[in-house]
C-alpha cells in the first residue's frame, strides 16, 4: 500500500487516462518516459520503490509536477484524493 | 517571502553509451518551490528548460540532488537506447531543448518578483536571468585534461 505522500503508478496511470487519454508510457532503465498525446514534451517519472513495475510508488510531488506540465492538475486532483 | 525562486543551473556530465563516450553540458532553468505535504514542508525543483524533470525532499540540498539525478537518469536512459554518438545526440535534442510556455511564464514571473523585491538568498549566488539556455553533446573519445570544466551548480536568476 502506498504511504502518505506517495502514489502508486497504477493509480497515476488510471487517473491520467481519464484526464489526458492516450498518453504513452515507455519504461527506460531508470525512468518512465510519459509522452502526452499530440507530441508535447515528455515527463520522466522515477521507476519508484516498494514494488515492481506499475505497482511501485512515487512521491506525490512528482505527480503534481507531471499534472501541471500536462495542464491537468485539477482533474488529477479530482481523480486522486492523495494528490 | 518569494514563493518561487527562479534558478539557473550548469550541469556537465560524462555519459557512456554503446561504443561512445559523450560529454553533455547544459545551462538551464529551474524553479524552486515549497510544498506542504501532510503538514510538513518539502522543497521541490522543477525543470523549466528542460521540462519533464523534478526533484524534491525535506530541504533544498535534497531537492537539488534529486533534480540533478533526474536530469542524469534521463540522459542515461537515452544513452542506453542509442547505438552511436550521433543517435544519442539526436535523442538528447527533444529532451534538452524542451520548454513549455506555461512553465516559462511561471519562471518569468518569479524573476520579475525577485527583481521587484530585491530578494537576496544568502545560500545562493545570483546570476543574470537573461543568460541564454544552451546545451551541447560532444565527443569525449579524443579529449585531454584541457577539457575539464567545473560546474557552477544552482544560482538565483535575478
Amino acid at each position: 500500500m502506498a504511504s502518505s505522500g506517495e502514489l502508486r503508478l497504477t493509480d497515476i496511470e488510471r487517473a491520467l487516462e481519464v484526464c489526458l487519454p492516450g498518453c504513452r508510457w515507455v519504461l527506460g532503465v531508470h525512468r518512465w518516459h510519459i509522452y502526452p498525446p499530440g507530441g508535447g514534451a515528455a515527463f520522466y517519472l522515477p521507476k519508484g520503490g516498494h514494488g515492481a513495475g506499475r505497482r511501485a510508488v512515487v512521491q506525490r510531488g512528482h505527480v503534481r509536477k507531471l499534472a501541471r506540465q500536462f495542464d491537468v492538475l485539477a482533474c488529477m486532483q479530482a481523480e486522486l484524493d492523495a494528490l | 517571502m518569494v514563493p518561487r525562486l527562479p534558478l539557473l543551473f550548469s550541469f556537465h556530465q560524462v555519459v557512456v553509451g554503446n561504443g561512445f563516450v559523450a560529454g553533455v553540458r547544459m545551462r538551464g532553468r529551474a524553479l524552486l518551490e515549497v510544498e506542504r505535504i501532510d503538514g510538513h514542508e518539502e522543497q521541490w525543483i522543477t525543470g523549466i528548460a528542460p521540462v519533464g524533470i523534478a526533484g524534491g525532499g525535506s530541504d533544498r540540498s535534497v531537492a537539488c540532488t534529486e533534480f540533478r539525478r533526474a536530469w542524469l537518469e534521463v540522459l542515461f536512459d537515452l544513452a542506453a537506447t542509442a547505438g552511436s554518438l550521433d543517435e544519442f545526440r539526436e535523442l538528447c535534442g527533444p529532451f534538452l531543448s524542451s520548454q513549455q510556455a506555461s512553465l516559462t511564464t511561471l519562471w518569468d514571473e518569479a524573476v520579475a518578483s525577485i527583481r521587484r523585491e530585491h530578494y537576496v538568498d544568502p545560500s545562493l549566488q545570483s546570476a543574470d536571468a537573461d543568460v541564454e539556455v544552451a546545451y551541447e553533446v560532444v565527443d569525449l573519445s579524443h579529449l585531454d585534461a584541457d577539457a575539464n570544466e567545473v560546474e557552477t551548480g544552482l544560482q538565483i536568476a535575478a
